[in-house]
């Protein structure tokens, strides 16, 4: 997994509560289990028409948001069906930090597993950081100081520290329980004697 | 009252977030007599309200759905098993972060209305007025789902004319929710314009059903019966909503673009849905119950 230490970028705004992850990438994408490739068809249904042309006033499809690495969006962001599909589309466009008041559980926690940095912020501090975004200026992301920095303001955020250090250092999941192959098998063995109806016979 | 109702009316309660970084646990007297496929409906639908996972306490109930089913433990395992499940009881003193109470008199046959499973209304209510509400928010979100599922503010639910219905999908495809559409539509015939499947949750649910003379009742009511799997739950086959088509859906998402881009989706009960299909409109089951 790649690190996520710091990163600048002009954000861009999408004004829109309860963005569900069939928004962000719709199902007919999800025959592929490759992680690329999908960023494309990010948001497909708001940036292309019927007959796949661009649409030019969505905001990703417009300079420089096109680019843009920051996605601000509205509460509970990421809901609905619990693909990993949404933050690999995210990824693969070049997104790789959300800014948001919620997060589907799900969703918050699959951007961990992929360097995707999601952040929560109050509802004010979001029209704050939304308002500025129309100065399409760049904006900073410090991960380490749980910082934004944008203009002569920043904003601070909170990050739980385990999940910031895997961020950080780019650990993920099943990298971190290999380590522990040892103490799975262990307790697999004495599972197999306490419920052994778990294991199909 | 079917579980499916029951779900909607709480997720209409708590909204889609309203169970984030929970597992929700059922209980109550309502939830206690609902059968155990009904209460796999209320599971189901757990993250459509924002949690991780939904459960019920284990009881006689489960125990019984589950001997003999083909994944079940056997002989020996079986014993093992039931002792440890019936350790699972919840405490009479266990604390939960949040409680939700509904009185399960109130809970009428339930409709959503836009493209949140939070968007619900009873099937007598009105298409809420985004004039009526005072968060900026909200009121800019019911303007952008009324604008997407092509509805008026303050229409009566049981005005809206629907093209096709769909039964099935992981939430209602069991054999429980083909008999109550089927008891439904016995010796009736679906509305002239409307489209309407059937899709069995799986194939032994399939089986069970023509076994049971299911699927004749559902082909003489002039639905077609289909193969199992998930169909137009999301469209990822050719099974779709054409642009603009509304949908009764018993399935549990009605995001825009869910079932086909720009269709509607209305999400409902098995019984529902076959009473839309009749009506040719969304309307109440009540009506169509023998």
């Amino acid at each position: 997994m790649k690190k996520f230490v710091s990163l600048k970028s002009i954000p861009a705004y999408l004004p829109i509560v309860n963005i569900d992850t069939d928004m962000i990438i719709p199902k007919q994408f999800l025959k592929t289990i490759k992680r690329t490739g999908l960023g494309k068809n990010l948001f497909h249904e708001m940036r292309y028409d019927n007959d796949g042309n661009i649409i030019k006033d969505f905001i990703l499809n417009k300079k420089p948001f096109d680019v843009s690495k920051i996605l601000i969006a509205g509460n509970n962001f990421g809901c609905g069906s619990s693909r990993e599909h949404a933050p690999w589309a995210l990824l693969d466009f070049g997104i790789t930090c959300v800014i948001s008041s919620s997060y589907a559980d799900i969703f918050y926690n699959n951007c961990f597993k992929n360097g995707i940095l999601p952040i929560i912020l109050n509802e004010e501090k979001i029209k704050e950081l939304s308002e500025y975004s129309k100065r399409q200026e760049e904006i900073e992301i410090n991960l380490n100081d749980e910082k934004i920095i944008y203009g002569n303001n920043e904003i601070s955020f909170k990050i739980e520290p385990f999940k910031k250090k895997c961020l950080l250092e780019g650990l993920d999941d099943i990298a971190l329980s290999l380590e522990k192959s040892s103490n799975i098998n262990e307790f697999e063995k004495k599972l197999e004697f306490s419920k052994p109806w778990i294991f199909n016979d | 009252m079917t579980s499916k109702d029951v779900i909607l009316q709480i997720i209409g309660k708590i909204g889609t977030a309203g169970g984030t970084g929970c597992v929700i646990e059922y209980a109550g007297s309502v939830i206690s007599n609902l059968s155990v496929e009904q209460r796999m409906t209320i599971c189901n639908m757990s993250i459509e309200g924002g949690a991780r996972a939904g459960l019920i306490q284990p009881d006689e109930k489960i125990f019984n759905y589950l001997k003999g089913r083909p994944m079940s433990p056997k002989n020996e395992n079986w014993n093992k098993a039931l002792e440890y499940w019936n350790s699972l009881k919840t405490d009479n003193d266990a604390k939960f972060d949040k409680e939700i109470n509904l009185n399960g008199e109130d809970i009428a046959p339930m409709v959503t209305w836009g493209t949140s499973p939070e968007d619900v209304v009873t099937i007598n209510g009105k298409i809420p007025n985004p004039d009526n509400e005072k968060n900026e928010d909200k009121k800019n979100s019911i303007n952008r789902s009324l604008k997407y599922m092509g509805l008026k503010p303050d229409v009566k639910v049981q005005d809206i004319k629907i093209d096709k219905v769909f039964i099935g999908s992981c939430t209602n495809g069991r054999i429980e929710d083909l008999r109550e559409a089927a008891q439904i539509l016995k010796n009736k015939k679906k509305a002239a314009h409307v489209h309407g499947m059937v899709v069995p949750g799986s194939g032994l649910v399939k089986e069970q059903a023509e076994q049971e003379g299911l699927d004749k009742i559902f082909i003489e009511s002039g639905f077609e019966w289909r193969e199992p799997g998930c169909s137009m739950c999301l469209a990822m086959n050719a099974d779709k909503l054409k642009p603009q088509e509304r949908c009764a859906s018993t399935s549990n998402r009605n995001f825009e673009g869910r079932q086909g881009r720009g269709g509607r989706t209305h999400l409902v009960s098995p019984g529902m849905a076959a009473a839309a299909a009749i009506a040719g409109n969304l309307d109440d089951v009540r009506k169509y119950r023998n």
